[in-house]
């Protein structure tokens, strides 16, 4: 092999090796920071899609007498997510407030959990405050527990049955009435009869 | 049914407005093995509701109407056996 023939080898294989270099260095980071800048776009993208998108759901509200309830329309953040969606539907229905109409949540109640188990059934993990704070009665009872479970069971259409915890335990009752050992089903008889609507 | 012959029995004896019968899965009467009605007479925390529903002659009435829908209760039962 001549000299002339060992130095095209030689520049041949620097040249190779000066692009490796490059390709796993800058051309690399171009490449992922271009897959990451798209990407970035994508999601930015989908953001921006549900930002500031709302559903309008039905949440309930006590008649001023508080003995039946009320639909009230009421605009809550979109999402994707069917259980993050529940979730925006019982914060809302928490802090729901429009006068006359009177809430039948005592306002210091949080959400701790909301969840959907795998047979359907939504679960609303409440603060113990639901029932500290709760005057009691029957009927005001019954406010508060179908304001929740019709608040989840009109708006999610996939959601048919809802069950109440309290702290993350199963419970007997709220004050002394309703049974909530088990999930509930949409109740229409405690709806005011004028505003009565099928799900 | 049985609510419903309540409800028109109480409402000719007692003076006081009635709420509309509910249909709820209330803990008292979940699992009951027979028919099984909850009925609240009065609010305790209205002293007007108080003052009646504390002289026995409101609840001799109360007790004659629940007297008297359950014997028509029982009568419709066997009417249609």
């Amino acid at each position: 092999m001549s000299n002339k023939t060992r130095l095209l080898i030689a520049v041949g294989v620097g040249s190779l090796l000066i692009v490796a270099i490059w390709l796993f260095s800058d051309g690399f980071k171009q490449t992922t920071s271009s897959e990451n800048q798209s990407s970035s776009a994508t999601q930015e993208s989908q953001i921006s899609s549900l930002e500031g998108a709302h559903i309008q759901a039905t949440l309930y509200l006590g008649d001023s007498n508080g003995k039946v309830l009320v639909p009230v329309p009421w605009d809550v953040p979109k999402l994707e997510d069917t259980t993050e969606q529940g979730r925006q539907i019982v914060l809302a229905q928490l802090s729901l407030n429009q006068p006359p109409l009177v809430s039948v949540i005592p306002s210091e109640t949080n959400l701790r959990a909301f969840f959907i188990s795998d047979n359907g059934d939504a679960f609303i993990d409440l603060s113990s405050q639901v029932t500290t704070s709760h005057p009691g009665g029957s009927t005001t009872e019954l406010l508060t527990v179908y304001a929740l479970v019709n608040a989840v069971t009109t708006n999610l259409a996939t959601t048919q049955r809802v069950q109440i915890l309290f702290d993350g335990l199963e419970v007997d009752t709220l004050a002394g009435h309703v049974d909530l050992r088990r999930p509930l089903e949409h109740n229409v008889s405690i709806i005011r009869a004028t505003d009565t609507m099928k799900k | 049914m049985l609510a419903g012959i309540l409800e028109t029995s109480l409402q000719g004896q007692i003076p006081l407005q009635p709420s509309a019968v509910k249909q709820a899965p209330l803990r008292v009467l979940v699992g009951a093995n027979m028919p099984a009605v909850l009925i609240e007479i009065g609010y305790l925390t209205n002293p007007a509701q108080e003052q009646l529903v504390s002289s026995s002659g409101f609840q001799a009435s109360v007790t004659q109407a629940l007297f008297s829908s359950i014997l028509r209760f029982r009568q419709f039962l066997e009417a249609n056996q």
